[in-house]
């Protein structure tokens, strides 16, 4: 046997018929379950395609090629659920599996709960939010990329040393969600990116930092050059750090940090830890949380963002939400089955949130710098070390000591610890600096007082 | 009776509609593009979930994960493609786009003998098989009756139980072909417990790859004793105290408590590391990396472990393999790629995610050897820190050594005394001053129960640790009482 040269060739991205085939099995799939006996049934398939190149010291280290196919199907008897999950695609898996997942549905117990959304509150209109712009795969452009970026960190300073290089990948997927009461949707988005990471070093040590970006659209994401030279620069400013004497001081979260600040505020108000009681926000709505200056409000429909989406998880249609209102809980987030749990309407949030925003009043970042005088300015963080049960919050991290408003030294080792809900009350300023990169848009976030404990 | 291994092989290319001849001539065209080595790693998983919350077991589902990864390496370079299409065809394209990596004359590896024989630690077959579904519904129900009756101020349980059957055939150009029927069980108990305004939680799990069943023996004993643990611990910590800020000696408790070395050390001795020259232990076998009475092993060789294997994902048998000796860093841990490439022998430590994943280097069961103290002894000795006995996690940055742990239940220690518990915090230092000052090493050692997960390049795959009870002079907590 022969493998034929034409391995360019062999990457076909999904073609025009993919949602259609798609669709029919998802079709099925329901079909299949309603004939096996379920009462009510929903599945999913899912598509992908994808193609990574990764470069070190200048030179093609992995490429990587992933085709994967997967389906799910979940069924409900009398309020009984089972769910099975394969990525065999076989013809005969598909009677295979649903049994299994009516297997399941006859040994589970009856939840009034479970079950699919109700009719009205399925999505019905599904705009295009412009998430698919597929391009032809070619390995030449990715291996360039990825070498531009591996060198422009490596030439960024003589200080930078080979490490574990740069990337760049381009992902197309296609998935269809639909229930035996007549929702079907199907979804295609495309992904590109580009990641860099980088290891400086001095005599006092090692740092390694990384920059990356990714967008549905190839053209949006950062370059490969200005990925490299962000990583680099991020690793060299962290060469020779100090350390500081344990204390209380102001902590600022710079703009990519901030996100982690905000996301245990949307996992204490979602319907899961709530009806567990795994939160300590149970029964806050309507009541103060947070400053007052801290409004967030989420936007599924932006248009070319991966994260938007017209569903939820369920089939429930999405819609702009004020979340926090002035330091309020305004909505709980919740899924089809926590609503139900907690007696409430599904808020389109089976699958968690999609764009949210901090709508506040900005402040120019240096003046919150200028704000903070003395305490420290926290640009990476290490380990997970939130209570959402008790609030209490403790984090490994790294940054700069802030002196007279002004950065002093790097700072690495050091820990920070508060209480989420002193955390969120004590945040007294947010920085223009805005990014929009993930799941929220938001500038620096400054709080007023923290326990930084360093050796 | 569960199939003999062959049999087992067997039945896995039959569902993947392949046969051995299939597996041969891909290889050798592969091979015949002149690349260095050329591997295929075939895989069937199968698992499935219970789990009871709110008193009820309402959650139930199965999953079938199942696909090739083919590998083709030239130097440092590797092609890689995987799919989930199991046919003759999807094979032969992803053996073509793997191999599209080739772009210079071969230099054909060394022959390995291709079925090295190794021994098996654990049964083959599907863990669950020996309990009904009636009998696992039957075991979450009492479960859960049995936790609430043990404090009145249990608002919430939830329990679940897990069992998967990994089957993984290795097929290579070096000649290697091996195949490895790989089960693994866990038993998880959580619990919320409420006294007024106060909330805590308490968890406890235990798991290996062993049968469902053990949990199932003596009336549940395991899985009760599981229950009255994370009871214990939630109640305890109802009366919580703010943790200490900065820099103080802790005792850390047996077992669970060696992801500290798995952060610490373990990680930076990953050979992918080594030959990258991004560990803080590049270029210092044969020099002191810790105090003298610590020696760390990593051994995929324990019966039925977590962190067990037979062999590797790349076939290799598991193996022993001593890390640090006498506080002497001795060994990295080595998979087959990064071990060619920098001149050293794999040590059974090349694994992945899934068929989906490349195979990186990684720990197995790692763990520090106990010593001579007497626990009691260790925690008399301190008359101002911290005693930590159980843990969440932890994390690390190989390059800069840094790493982070954050305890779960611990207590001021006082005079030598422990009082007060303490709410969980953060843990954090290098690995050369904590491995330095860890002056005191108990006798009572113990591996974690076996509820590990290590994440490394977005790939998880079950690990486990241990540790004696010890003392670190110095380390920063990361409390809020400055």
């Amino acid at each position: 046997m022969t493998l034929e040269p034409e391995t360019n060739e062999a990457i076909e991205l999904h073609d025009e018929n993919v949602a259609a085939e798609l669709t029919e099995l998802v079709e099925r799939l329901v079909e299949e379950a309603q004939q096996q006996g379920a009462h009510q049934s929903s599945a999913t398939v899912s598509d992908s395609i994808s193609v990574e190149v990764s470069a070190r010291e200048r030179d093609i280290e992995n490429i990587a090629y992933e085709q994967g196919r997967a389906f799910r199907v979940t069924v409900y008897v009398d309020h009984r659920e089972g769910t099975a999950v394969t990525s065999d695609v076989t013809d005969s898996a598909i009677k295979d599996t649903v049994a299994q997942a009516m297997s399941i549905a006859r040994f589970t117990e009856s939840d009034p709960c479970n079950g699919l959304p109700d009719e009205d509150r399925l999505a019905t209109e599904f705009p295009d939010l412009e998430q698919n712009f597929p391009q032809p795969v070619n390995i030449e452009h990715l291996k360039d990329d990825a070498l531009a970026a591996d060198a422009a960190s490596l030439d960024f300073d003589s200080c930078i040393m080979p490490a574990n290089g740069a990337d760049a990948s381009q992902t197309a997927t296609c998935s269809v969600r639909g229930n035996s009461l007549g929702f079907l949707n199907a979804n295609r988005y495309t992904i590109y990116g580009r990641s860099a990471t980088a290891l400086a070093r001095s005599d006092a040590g090692m740092q390694t930092d990384y920059w990356f970006d990714q967008s549905c659209q190839a053209e949006q994401v950062e370059s490969a050059e200005f990925i490299g030279r962000q990583a680099a620069q991020r690793a060299l400013r962290r060469l020779n750090p100090r350390t500081v004497a344990t204390g209380t001081y102001p902590v600022m979260y710079d703009r990519w940090t901030a996100p982690s600040l905000l996301y245990p505020l949307i996992e204490g108000i979602s319907g899961g830890n709530l009806y567990r009681q795994e939160s300590y926000l149970q029964d806050s709505l309507a009541t103060q949380v947070a400053t007052t200056s801290l409004t967030l409000r989420e936007y599924p429909h932006l248009h070319k963002r991966i994260q938007s989406r017209n569903c939820d998880a369920d089939g429930v249609a999405t819609t702009e939400h004020t979340i926090i209102d002035k330091g309020v809980v305004n909505t709980y987030l919740l899924g089809t089955y926590s609503a139900r749990r907690l007696e409430l309407a599904s808020t389109g949030h089976a699958g968690g949130v999609s764009n949210v925003h901090v709508e506040t009043d900005f402040t120019p970042v240096d003046e919150l710098l200028k704000e903070l005088q003395q305490g420290l300015l926290v640009t990476s963080l290490i380990g997970s070390g939130t209570n959402l049960v008790t609030g209490d919050y403790s984090c490994g991290a790294a940054g700069f000591w802030i002196e007279n408003g002004e950065i002093a030294y790097p700072v690495d080792n050091v820990t920070i610890a508060s209480n989420l809900e002193l955390m969120y009350k004590g945040i007294v300023g947010f920085g223009d600096d805005i990014q929009d990169r993930g799941t929220f848009r938001t500038g620096s976030i400054l709080v007023d007082a923290m326990t930084v404990a360093s050796n | 009776m569960s199939d003999s291994p062959a049999q087992s092989r067997q039945n896995l290319l039959e569902q993947a509609e392949l046969t051995d001849q299939d597996l041969a001539l891909n290889v050798t065209g592969m091979m015949d593009r002149q690349i260095d080595d050329a591997e295929l790693y075939i895989q069937h998983n199968r698992s499935e979930a219970w789990a009871l919350e709110d008193g009820k077991v309402k959650d139930g589902s199965f999953s079938v994960s199942q696909g090739v990864g083919v590998r083709a390496i030239t130097g440092e370079k590797t092609g890689f493609a995987h799919t989930n299409e199991l046919n003759e065809r999807a094979l032969h394209k992803a053996c073509v786009m793997a191999s599209s990596i080739a772009d210079r004359g071969g230099n054909r590896r060394a022959e390995t003998p291709g079925d090295t024989p190794f021994r098996r630690l654990y049964p083959g077959g599907d863990p669950t098989a020996g309990v009904t579904n009636e009998d696992k519904i039957r075991f979450l129900s009492e479960l859960d009756r049995f936790t609430r009756e043990i404090d009145p101020r249990i608002v919430e349980v939830s329990i679940s139980i897990r069992g998967s059957s990994d089957r993984v055939l290795v097929y290579g150009s070096d000649g290697t072909n091996q195949f490895d029927d790989r089960p693994l069980v866990n038993c998880r108990i959580h619990v919320i417990v409420k006294d007024g305004t106060r909330s805590e939680s308490g968890t406890d799990g235990s798991g290996g790859r062993y049968p469902l069943d053990v949990f199932f023996q003596e009336d549940f004993a395991t899985a009760k004793q599981m229950a009255r643990e994370a009871v214990r611990m939630a109640i305890t910590k109802l009366d919580s105290v703010p943790a200490p800020a900065g820099e103080m000696p802790v005792v850390l408790g047996p077992g669970w408590a060696g992801v500290l070395l798995h952060e610490a050390v373990g990680h930076g001795l990953e050979g992918d590391c080594e030959r990258k020259n991004t560990s803080c232990f590049s270029g210092k076998i044969g020099e002191k990396v810790a105090n003298e009475l610590c020696t760390v092993i990593d051994d995929a060789t324990l019966d039925g472990r977590r962190g067990s294997l037979s062999i590797d994902d790349e076939g290799t048998p598991g193996q022993r393999t001593v890390l640090i000796e006498d506080g002497i860093l001795r060994g990295f841990m080595w998979d087959k790629h990064n071990a060619i490439l920098t001149g050293n022998q794999s040590t059974g430590n090349g694994r992945r995610e899934s068929f989906a994943s490349l195979t990186i280097p990684r720990m197995t069961n790692t763990f520090l050897l106990g010593g001579e103290s007497d626990p009691e002894d260790i925690v008399r000795s301190v008359s101002k820190g911290v005693y930590c006995s159980a843990f969440s996690g932890g994390q690390v940055d190989p390059s800069s050594g840094r790493f982070v742990f954050a305890t779960t239940e611990a207590y001021l220690i006082e005079d030598g005394k422990l009082t007060s518990p303490i709410h969980g915090c953060m843990l954090t230092g290098y690995p050369w001053d904590v491995m330095n000052s860890i002056t005191m090493v108990g006798s009572d050692f113990a591996l974690d129960p076996g509820v590990g997960t290590c994440g490394k390049q977005g790939q998880g795959v079950p690990v486990g640790v241990g540790q004696p009870t010890i003392k670190v002079e110095q380390i920063t907590v990361g409390g809020t009482s400055a």
